[in-house]
């Protein structure tokens, strides 16, 4: 039986504390959600049978009421302190609005990086709707629509052409209050042979404060011809919480790029990130290391598209699993016919340490053109019992031993980060 | 042994070869050098029959040994057979094919063309590791697909083992040297020097002259845009090196 | 109907396909369509005791409420299930074949067309043989001698008369009748196929083959074979099949189940070779086929081997149930397709018990205007402690009109497990074919040299003679497309 999404709790509920919200948005987007909202009113709820939605069902979510939050309050900078990141421009999003900047320290290395909200930030997305309205295949669609519907602070960071910033922008987006939901929006533009990094924290508070919390954020990258972009998230969630986000990246020409998407899991934890390599010679890197305790869940949905000519994907995901933890990983590999002398690498690594946990994987390649290199893989083992005895044998504790085999389980992925401030947050997350 | 008149050759509709002739004698090596874009390596395609490349006019006459041949008549595998030897700059990769299986495919279809038994695998295998030795080769090595992850210098240490299974008439050295470090090209050209004898020809094609120090010429050739332009003995490379192509050009 | 002097082989519409003939064969054939009453006139025709009616009927009623399944990945002209004859067979002087005399000429002539002797004196040494022409199993070779092992080797619907127990025991324990749209037809209407058991601890010293030909017109096959190797016992067992070019599409949509017992092996190879349509796409079959096998008993194993080089459209996933502590399932899978034939093929290996162990080696080739897909599940549950599997999934293009995709799913619900799953793509280019020609190789010489060399893997699992033909097929197939 197929259910409308109208007919929800969830929907309903922000919907209703949505009216009047947002008067103050640009003509073109309350236009474009317009449309939206004929869409999201006629939308059927994805099945089990979904292939989308296979491994991580979404019965829960749809049973549960969020609230859009107009403005912060009880806040407590305090909280978030141990957080920020030295060295770097800290930028704080509070319950999906802009709160402002952060820094302890005085930070260097932006010349040419501007960062825009509110109503200059509109005008960004206005330039680049082809990017904003975009639907690729591999989005979680809904979720795409509903935050193009109910985002309410959106930034952009713009990177001027041939400049590189060696800085890191931080962006700290943080939830604090229970039955909150929340649709963060940043775009990222890195002009011609310029070059950025830039780093998201998504923190939940909820283990202060109790209760559900829904982060649904959508960001959208542009490196333009030669530009570069060092690109990694970091996942504070509780169980408590929920996190549905999209990353997607359009790179022309010989433009290269790198992301690390480290997490701890969440309730609902569910990764789409896609890249479109639409100018010859680009480059992405995309990486990730799951670390799962508890009930903890994380799918990660990967989407490389290879467009152009001598184009160049690589990907590793790492997953360890503790306890009850559930792990999936869906990589799509999708060489275009004009995409000749592409070379694509993916494998996904699971690491199982309990009975109780559980890996869905589905490393996929679409092919359709010839000259191409592609290897795809994925492996799902335990713990070496030899190695383990080894390190006993020279006197080191089981558990010791175990940790050490995990670090190293841990180390490549890690070490493909190059900024050391990246690495530096991601090792202490 | 090999006659080349007057030959004109494109690929993809740009004329490369503009006029080239050459004439080979058994017992000889010649080396052929010139810039980038001269046409050398059109030449040494031309020569092994690749279909991307088409010769507009002029001949190429070629004779084993008793029995003349019009070479561009032939198939590329009938040349083979014939032994014209090609090693390729850029050695192509075949997955998925273990070395030790082409070899064998390769020198067995040589003997069949000219009516000779065939080798089994067992008597091959010791004919093979003997070659190899020679060339200071892993045993590993034939169990890999052919070219597939191989080094640069591995690559080019397979051509020349290719070139001693099948013990060429003509062999044509494609930049044999690109790509390889001293020791490496020192390996490689004492095989091609092992292999040197009064009834086979060799052609070397190169940018450098460095090979030329270990791989010594009877003839060297200056190629420029299409052409011959000037021909000579070893010291001809010498004076290239130091002083470059511009002043053959006035 | 339409000979083949209609389609003579060397026109445009046969192509190379050099199974295209079609005989003239005096036909029992039943009308068009599809319904309760035509679900009974099988079962009547066929002699079939009660509880198989019962079954068919329970499984036409079940099929009655599904839906066809779509796959996202293509589309092809939908199926009228009331357009096509359910019961076509050579007829018979008298009440039946008595022995392999009495069968019709003509239907001897084609087997013998097709290289499958069926004459006692003609037969092929160390392989028995039960041929299947259209809905009915013509002739079976070697039954005396496998008979004094105990080893029962027949046509199903004799099988139902002769060992109705051993049938009712075994048959829809592997693939039950609701377990697919296709497998719940084929249940209602399947005419014939073959039965084998082998009896404890006995090694079936030849190997058995069933040959299948679809012949008439508008006729759908839906062939069941059922193989039982009990406690110690061996079993290999070759599968074979061609059709006549038609312009329709022709639809065969079988149902294999294979279950070993206690320390059991089969093996079950099969070169498929329907006709797969012509260049534009015209005509072929629909090879819409359940392929399963149960490792029901401890330490016993179950290995499938294909060569699928034809059909227009290919569903086909031979799997292993992984029951019996220490079981193996293998998987090991050559798929070629080329013109416009889409295939979707792979496996499922669902490993149930302690230390099972399952290996998938998936080689596809794709050419043309070809899609060509691997699809496979590998499924670890809770109970599977010490489970591996390891798969390989290799692809192959040539030109650039065609795909190649691979779609694994691993699923793991024990820790103890270990997978591993690798997959490449590489391509025959001209390129590649130059330089193994400059070494001396003629042109076919280079293109038979990298598919072996591709394919080695599956081709030594086949027997000898098998391999040989597999190679040579591929071979035919791909002439023209490289270079």
């Amino acid at each position: 039986m197929t259910q409308l999404l109208a007919s929800t709790p969830f929907l309903a509920s922000f919907k209703a504390s949505e009216s009047g919200a947002f008067e103050d948005i640009p003509l073109w987007l309350k236009e474009a959600r317009r449309i939206d909202a004929c869409w999201l009113d006629s939308f059927e709820l994805p099945s089990f049978r979904d292939e989308e939605w296979k491994y991580t069902p979404l019965t829960s979510l749809w049973r549960r009421s969020f609230d859009l939050v107009e403005r912060l309050d009880g806040v407590i900078p305090e909280q978030l302190k141990p957080f920020l990141i030295d060295g770097a421009r800290n930028v704080l999003v509070l319950n999906g609005h802009y709160a402002g900047e952060v820094s302890s320290l005085p930070a260097e290395g932006f010349a040419g990086v501007t960062l825009l909200s509110g109503g200059a930030a509109y005008d960004v997305f206005k330039d680049g709707r082809q990017y904003f309205s975009a639907v690729t295949r591999n989005d979680a669609e809904l979720f795409c629509r509903l935050n193009r519907q109910f985002l309410q602070d959106p930034l952009a960071i713009l990177v001027k052409p041939g400049t590189t910033a060696q800085g890191l922008v931080h962006i700290l987006n943080v939830v604090t209050s229970p039955g909150v939901v929340v649709f963060p929006r940043i775009f990222i533009r890195v002009g011609q042979g310029a070059a950025l990094n830039v780093l998201q924290s998504y923190l939940s508070l909820s283990s202060l404060t109790g209760g559900p919390q829904l982060n649904v954020p959508v960001t959208d990258i542009v490196l333009e011809a030669g530009g570069g972009l060092e690109y990694g998230e970091r996942h504070l969630q509780s169980v408590g919480s929920s996190y549905i986000g999209a990353v997607r990246v359009w790179q022309k020409s010989d433009s290269s790029f790198k992301s690390m998407m480290s997490t701890t899991g969440a309730g609902i934890f569910r990764s789409n990130i896609s890249v479109m390599l639409e100018g010859a010679g680009a480059s992405a890197q995309i990486n990730g290391l799951h670390d799962l305790h508890a009930e903890a869940h994380a799918d990660s949905h990967t989407f490389l598209e290879h467009l152009a000519p001598d184009t160049k994907s690589d990907q590793l995901y790492k997953c360890i699993l503790y306890d009850a933890a559930h792990s999936v990983f869906n990589g799509r590999v999708f060489v275009r016919r004009d995409a000749q002398k592409t070379s694509s690498y993916q494998l996904n690594k699971n690491l199982l340490l309990s009975r109780e946990c559980r890996v869905d994987t589905k490393p996929q390649l679409e092919i359709m053109a010839d000259d191409v290199k592609c290897t795809h893989g994925a492996t799902i083992s335990q713990l070496d019992e030899e190695q383990l005895f080894y390190l006993q044998t020279r006197a080191v504790g089981r558990e010791d031993s175990v940790g050490m085999l995990v670090r190293g389980f841990m180390d490549d992925v890690l070490s493909t980060v190059s900024h050391p401030l990246i690495r530096k947050a991601l090792m202490k997350g | 042994m090999l006659k080349i008149k007057d030959l004109f050759a494109s690929v993809e509709g740009t004329q490369i070869l503009k006029g080239l002739t050459l004439q080979v004698n058994p017992g000889e090596v010649h080396a052929i050098m010139g810039p980038n874009g001269s046409g050398k390596s059109t030449l040494s395609k031309i020569l092994a029959g690749n279909p991307q490349y088409t010769v507009d006019s002029g001949s190429v006459e070629y004779d084993p040994g008793g029995r003349s041949f019009d070479l561009l008549g032939l198939e590329p595998d009938v040349r083979a057979k014939e032994g014209v030897f090609l090693a390729f700059q850029y050695p192509v990769e075949v997955p998925g094919v273990p070395t030790s299986m082409f070899l064998r495919a390769a020198y067995n279809a040589v003997c069949r063309h000219h009516g000779v038994e065939e080798m089994d695998p067992m008597d091959f295998d010791v004919f093979l590791h003997e070659k190899m030795k020679a060339l200071d080769m892993d045993d590993k090595f034939i169990d890999r697909a052919v070219n597939v992850d191989f080094s640069g210098g591995e690559k080019k240490r397979n051509e020349i083992l290719q070139m001693a299974v099948l013990n060429p008439r003509l062999a044509v050295l494609d930049e044999t040297d690109s790509g390889l470090d001293v020791d490496s090209m020192k390996i490689v050209s004492s095989g091609v020097n092992k292999l040197r004898n009064k009834t086979n020809a060799m052609i070397v094609i190169t940018h450098y002259q460095r090979l030329l120090n270990y791989i010594k010429p009877d003839f060297v050739h200056v190629l420029l845009k299409g052409r011959i332009i000037k021909s000579g003995g070893p010291e001809l490379a010498l004076e290239v090196e130091n002083r470059g192509y511009d002043w053959l050009v006035k | 109907m339409k000979d083949a002097s209609e389609y003579p082989s060397d026109n445009k519409l046969t192509g190379d396909y050099k199974y295209g003939f079609s005989s003239e064969v005096d036909s029992d054939t039943i009308p068009k369509g599809l319904n309760e009453d035509v679900v009974r006139l099988i079962s009547l025709k066929k002699g079939e005791p009660p509880f198989m009616l019962e079954w068919r009927l329970k499984a036409f009623r079940h099929w009655q409420g599904m839906k066809e399944p779509h796959w996202p990945n293509f589309e092809y002209r939908p199926i009228d299930y009331q357009d096509i004859r359910y019961y076509s067979a050579p007829r018979k002087k008298g009440d039946g074949p008595a022995s392999l005399a009495e069968v019709d000429a003509e239907v001897v002539k084609t087997f013998e067309k097709l290289g499958i002797p069926l004459s006692e004196q003609k037969r092929l040494t160390g392989v028995a043989v039960d041929a299947v022409f259209d809905s009915v199993s013509v002739g079976t070779t070697h039954q005396a001698e496998l008979e004094k092992m105990g080893i029962i080797f027949c046509p199903i619907s004799e099988a139902l008369q002769k060992h109705p127990d051993l049938v009712a025991k075994y048959i829809g324990t592997v693939v039950p009748y609701q377990d697919n749209f296709f497998a719940s037809l084929n249940s209602a209407v399947f005419t014939d196929g073959s039965f084998c058991y082998i009896p404890p601890g006995v090694r079936c010293p030849v190997e058995l083959s069933t040959y299948f030909r679809i012949n008439a017109k508008e006729t759908g096959q839906f062939e069941r074979t059922l193989i039982v190797a009990d406690k110690g016992a061996y079993v290999s067992y070759l599968e074979g099949c061609t059709a006549p070019v038609r312009d329709e599409n022709q639809l065969h949509a079988a149902v294999v189940e294979l279950i070993a017992l206690d320390d059991a092996e089969i093996k079950y190879s099969t070169v498929q070779n329907w006709y797969a349509g012509d260049k534009e796409g015209r005509g072929g079959i629909y090879n819409f086929v359940t392929k399963r096998g149960k490792c029901a008993g401890r330490n016993s194993r179950i290995s499938w081997t294909q060569v699928e080089a034809g059909s227009a459209i290919t569903w086909k996933y031979p799997s292993c149930i992984l029951q019996g502590d220490n079981s193996v399932g293998e998987f090991y899978s050559v798929a070629l397709t080329n013109n416009r034939m889409l295939a979707d093929t792979g496996t499922k290996m669902i490993h149930i018990g302690k230390n099972t162990t399952s290996t998938i080696i998936s080689k596809g080739i794709s050419s043309d205007y070809a899609h060509n897909s691997y699809r496979g599940l590998v499924k670890i549950l809770p109970s599977a402690d010490n489970a591996r599997n390891f798969s390989q999934c290799d692809s192959m293009l040539i030109g650039n009109n065609c795909s190649a995709n691979t779609f694994p799913y691993i699923e793991v619900e024990n820790n103890s497990a270990t997978t591993e799953h690798e997959a490449t793509t590489s391509r025959i280019s001209a390129d590649q074919i130059f330089y193994l020609q400059s070494r001396g190789l003629e042109k076919e010489e280079a293109i038979s040299l990298v598919i072996n060399g591709f394919c080695k893997e599956v081709f030594k699992t086949l027997p000898l003679e098998f391999a040989v033909e597999a190679v040579k097929l591929l071979e035919m197939k791909l002439e023209g497309s490289v270079g």
